[in-house]
């Protein structure tokens, strides 16, 4: 009886691999780039986030401290158009101009200079104009287990072009907070970034449908989902697509490390311009 | 039945064998005295000249008018010498008695004399890229768990890389892990792995013996581009009953055989279960997999030269985890328990069956198999009411012909057509409960192909010290809309013999592969599927050039090659970088064609010296790839390039009873993309931010050199001369070294971050037992 134990022994402790000392290692870091990320823009207005890249060992706990630790605070950032130049002015890191008057198919060239190193980053876009919807719905349906919501867009598209879009959600929150309820726990209808193309246009319209299931549990009240449609060009659509891809499960489990692409000249990030369609669904009403 | 097999006989070989022959020609069969079962590369010396004997333990060798001094040497059998004389050509079966305790005290000398006598015939072959060796070696490699794993083992040979930590990914010269063709009697494995690829289904107790090719193919292996793995499984005995088995720490086996017809008809069954699951449960851990499979061979002798066997492979993973996971309550908290239920419902692994008719003539032999071989998964998931089920199943039925001549002196003429119906059937999934509003059931339509190869080789000599193989193979296979694939394989080795002990080898080889491997993971998971080539997509080629050196330093007891080699791989498949590979229905639109190349060299020295046995293998080796959408279309170095790879393995008799094994490894780091930066932009249509990671070029860096040294001890002792029993203790990785596979970043305590590497196992200890009775 004695021998079975410790032969039982053995093999449990067979089974318990020792887990031995991890090995350092040292890997270069790149030298920092300028980085150049859109904040926000419409018919008149734009934000420009304006960074440089840091040490992939930085701590990422608060994104909002290594923005203002990666500013640049002696860049100087405009914006070119048909032979004019416009001066975007703001506290590092943001640069803002409120009398562009950006127009639909004309492009723009943001240009900045770290006038401290003398290094410069550009990167050109198109502005597209805003889309043109026949309809945008998004519907309430409460089963047992969950609540599900489906978007329906019809969108003005004649398919003479390729064109593509980008539809993304944000949360209104504010009557709960105001209430002292909990925040939603829905938080992943905030995380949709849809991406679709004009290849099923027809007729002028262009339809899409789809179902987000278990995104907005607790939904209810007054919360809203402010849903923002918008058109964008094959470059920002295609950096979307890596973006998404960028962020699958699956994919960093298994799949090799993906760069995002960039169209700024000198440096990274991606600039674009798009002049997005608003509408504001009160869910709880539905 | 037999005037049948007599007409087949006389319509298709024949009249070649006819119109072929010259000279006398000493032909015949080896076979253990023992048992009966015939034995595959036997080494037959007859004056100069020497040869090996097939997979049905049949050879032919030329020989003069005359006396003859004759010497057959196997592995494990005692060296028969004689004299024949011959006014002829003839034919005779020899027995060869097994040599039980070969290690032991007069029995030294007959080990030593069939090791140098198979040097002679690695030596004097004409075959380059061949490993062959004896499946009793490599079982006496130290390994993972004690569980014997002879893929493990062969991939402590020169020019055969390991992917993940002890998994069964094998790369061969450049290769990736879908580029090996292994076979198991014939029948194509799709999948080798048990326990996501950790163990391979192949049984050590099942398994014969083995044949790695690397390079100057035979015209009769094609369809996959870097490597052939053949592999035979045992034959039962026909005369006695035996029963042997084995107790580990992962998994049991055990195997009985003997005649059904004395010696007309046997059998051999043998199963392996494992029992990883119930041991975790006993220290209150859970893992929710196990394994079994079984092997199972009929022999039957119709006559003396005619022979059928019908082998047969089946093996499952049971995944079956039932637990529970926490959502989110409407008030946002983790309140929410829901049962999961994921099961494999039995139907996830290999099955295979092999029928096939051996006909060893005296001027002429052949094979006609049927072969039918199937690889399924089926994964079902119920979650609160929902529930989704995913299959995916690739399945083969073909026949495979071929037919060897002996047309004169050391001269052989061997053709045949393979055939194949392929049919795939990836990702079927189909979803109940809500769930299906937002995973729609999706049914791939089965892709059907046809395959079929005619291959003819000739091996002659060309002058008393050149000997050539030459031969071509010609594959096609249609595709989608009725288009067709076809080529031309050329295959050409030759051997200048400088003398007895001392040859120089060159071979050139063209591989067509029509299947390509949809994973995205170093692990021969079960989801891997094979996907046959698309209008997009065109078959897989590689050529290659292997020039070698090959002695036995005058028969010192020492085997020694060194072997360069240049490989060129075209129209090479990846996928576009993100592609989701689970759940797709249409890889072929994320499909990237490219190329690559692969090139080193390989040194190996074989050693059987006394009480001691082992050998040594380096490896210098480079491997790339380029795809114009993959790294800006700059060439990078492939996943499983290593510059150096070294590989020490031995066995010493340190008493009668006790015997020590010792692997050691070393190689260079994998090559990793490495996180060199990050930055942060807005969301994309939200108003916070984000970080996005910055990468280097595509396997720009490497991890760090992995070494590891891994033991066995074994004691044997018998009881009552009727059992024999070997107890093996071993330890894995017995230093205790991390072999990095992966890299984190960790606080290094001054509030500053650093990296670091981590693998996945430390030093396991294990006991296992082996019984033969």
């Amino acid at each position: 009886m004695k021998q079975a134990y410790y032969i039982l022994f053995i093999l449990i402790a067979g089974l318990s691999s020792c887990d031995p000392k991890p090995i350092d290692l040292e890997i270069q870091m790149e030298k920092p780039r300028i980085i150049i990320s859109p904040l926000f823009n419409s018919e008149n207005e734009i934000g420009i986030l304006v960074t440089r890249s840091f040490s992939s060992l930085a701590s990422v706990q608060n994104p909002f401290d290594l923005v203002y630790g990666s500013r640049i605070n002696s860049a100087r950032v405009s914006i070119e158009n048909d032979g004019r130049a416009y001066n975007l002015a703001g506290v590092s890191p943001v640069y803002l101009s409120g009398d562009i008057g950006f127009r639909p198919y004309s492009e723009y060239r943001v240009i900045v200079i770290d006038t401290l190193t003398g290094e410069k980053a550009e990167a050109s876009t198109v502005m597209l104009p805003q889309v043109k919807p026949h309809a945008i719905d998004l519907q309430r349906s409460d089963k047992a287990a969950d609540t599900a919501v489906t978007l329906t867009l019809d969108i003005q598209d004649d398919a003479s072009v390729k064109r593509y879009y980008l539809v993304t959600f944000n949360l209104n929150e504010e009557v709960r907070g105001k209430s002292g309820q909990k925040p939603l726990s829905g938080k992943s209808l905030y995380d949709v970034i849809e991406i679709f193309d004009n290849s099923a246009a027809a007729n002028g319209h262009l339809t899409y449908e789809k179902t987000y299931r278990q995104n907005i549990v607790g939904f209810g009240g007054n919360d809203s989902v402010i849903v923002e449609v918008s058109e964008v060009s094959g470059e920002y659509y295609n950096y979307l697509s890596i973006y998404k891809k960028s962020g699958s499960v699956i994919n960093q489990l298994t799949g090799e490390p993906i760069n995002m692409p960039s169209n700024v000249r000198g440096g990274a990030g991606f600039f674009f311009l798009t002049y997005p369609v608003y509408k504001e669904f009160i869910l709880g009403e539905h | 039945m037999f005037k049948v097999l007599a007409l087949c006989q006389f319509i298709l070989v024949y009249p070649l064998a006819v119109f072929c022959q010259e000279g006398y020609t000493l032909s015949g069969k080896v076979i253990d005295e023992s048992t009966g079962e015939t034995l595959e590369s036997a080494r037959i010396l007859c004056s100069f000249n020497a040869v090996r004997t097939n997979s049905k333990g049949h050879f032919s060798i030329a020989a003069r008018r005359g006396i003859n001094r004759i010497r057959i040497s196997c592995n494990g059998y005692d060296t028969l010498d004689m004299t024949i004389s011959l006014s002829s050509d003839s034919h005779f079966v020899f027995q060869m008695k097994p040599a039980v305790n070969m290690l032991e005290g007069g029995k030294i000398r007959s080990a030593k004399i069939a090791k140098r006598e198979s040097s002679y015939a690695k030596i004097s072959s004409a075959e380059t890229g061949r490993l062959e060796i004896p499946v009793a070696d490599l079982k006496k490699v130290p390994a993972i768990g004690g569980e014997v794993d002879l893929i493990k083992a062969i991939q402590l040979t020169p020019g055969i890389k390991k992917g993940t930590e002890g998994a069964i990914g094998m790369y061969v010269r450049g290769g990736g892990a879908d580029q090996n063709l292994l076979l198991l009697d014939d029948a194509v494995i799709y999948n080798a792995g048990h326990l996501l690829g950790f163990f391979s289904i192949f049984n050590s107790m099942a398994v014969r013996d083995m044949t790695v090719y690397k390079a100057g193919f035979p015209a009769m292996y094609g369809g996959r581009l870097s490597s052939v793995l053949d592999i035979r499984t045992r034959e039962g005995s026909m005369k006695t009953y035996g029963a042997e088995g084995s107790v580990g720490s992962i998994a049991s086996s055990l195997t009985f055989q003997g005649p059904l017809i004395k010696n007309k008809l046997s059998f051999i069954v043998s199963g392996r279960r494992s029992y990883i699951d119930r041991c975790f449960r006993l220290i209150g851990k859970d893992m929710p997999v196990f394994f079994y499979d079984l092997n199972g061979k009929l022999s039957y002798k119709i006559t003396k030269s005619d022979r059928i066997f019908f082998s047969t492979y089946y093996g499952r993973d049971i995944l079956d985890w039932n637990g529970q996971i926490r959502l989110k309550d409407t008030a946002g908290t983790w309140n929410l328990l829901h049962n999961l239920h994921v099961v494999s419902n039995s139907d996830l692994g290999n099955f295979t069956n092999t029928l096939k008719w051996n006909h060893s003539g005296k001027a002429a032999s052949y094979n006609v198999s049927i072969v039918n071989s199937s690889f399924n998964y089926s994964i079902d998931g119920k979650i609160a009411g929902n529930h989704v089920f995913v299959k995916s199943s690739i399945k083969d039925i073909g026949i495979k012909t071929d037919y060897l001549i002996h047309t004169g002196s050391l001269a052989k003429l061997k053709f045949g057509i393979h055939s194949f119906y392929r049919l795939s059937k990836p990702n079927i999934l189909s979803s109940a409960g809500t769930i299906s509003d937002v995973q729609k059931a999706q049914y791939a339509p089965g892709t059907g192909n046809t395959e079929h190869a005619v291959f003819v080789q000739h091996e002659r000599n060309l002058s008393r010290k050149l000997y050539a193989v030459y031969g071509t193979r010609f594959s096609t296979i249609t595709v989608n809309n009725g288009k067709m694939y076809s080529g031309i394989e050329p295959r050409v080795s030759l051997r200048y013999l400088k003398d007895s002990s001392n040859s120089f080898k060159l071979s050139y080889t063209r591989m067509k592969q029509y299947v390509h491997l949809v994973s995205s993971s170093s692990l021969a998971l079960p989801t891997d599927l094979w996907y046959p080539v698309t209008e997009k997509a065109s078959p897989e080629i590689s050529d290659q050039v292997n020039l070698g050196y090959y002695t036995d330093f005058s028969k010192k007891s020492l085997y020694f090659s060194a072997e360069v080699y240049y490989k060129s791989f075209r129209n090479i498949i990846e996928f576009r970088e993100g592609t989701s590979l689970v759940l797709n229905d249409n890889f072929e639109k994320d499909l990237l064609v490219g190329k690559g190349s692969a090139y080193g060299t390989e040194v190996f020295l074989n050693m059987h010296a006394g009480r001691f046995s082992g050998w040594a293998g380096y490896t210098l080796s480079w491997s790339t790839r380029q795809f114009d959408s993959i790294n800006n279309g700059k060439t990078y170095y492939s996943k499983y390039d290593r510059r150096h790879d070294i590989s020490l393995v031995g066995n010493y008799k340190i008493a009668k009873k006790w015997m020590i094994s010792a692997s050691w490894v070393l190689s260079t780091g994998n090559p990793f993309t490495a996180r060199i930066g990050q930055y942060i932009v807005l969301t994309p249509g939200r108003n916070d931010f984000t970080t996005l990671p910055v990468y280097s070029l595509r396997n720009s860096h490497r991890f760090s050199a992995a070494h590891r040294l891994d033991l066995d001890i074994c004691y044997k002792a018998s009881i009552r001369k009727k059992a024999e029993i070997e107890m093996h203790f071993s330890l894995y990785n017995t230093y205790n070294r991390t072999q990095p596979s992966r890299v984190e970043v960790v606080d290094d305590g001054t509030g500053n971050y650093k990296f670091r590497q981590k693998g996945l196992f430390g030093l396991i200890p294990a006991i296992s037992c082996n019984f033969k009775i």
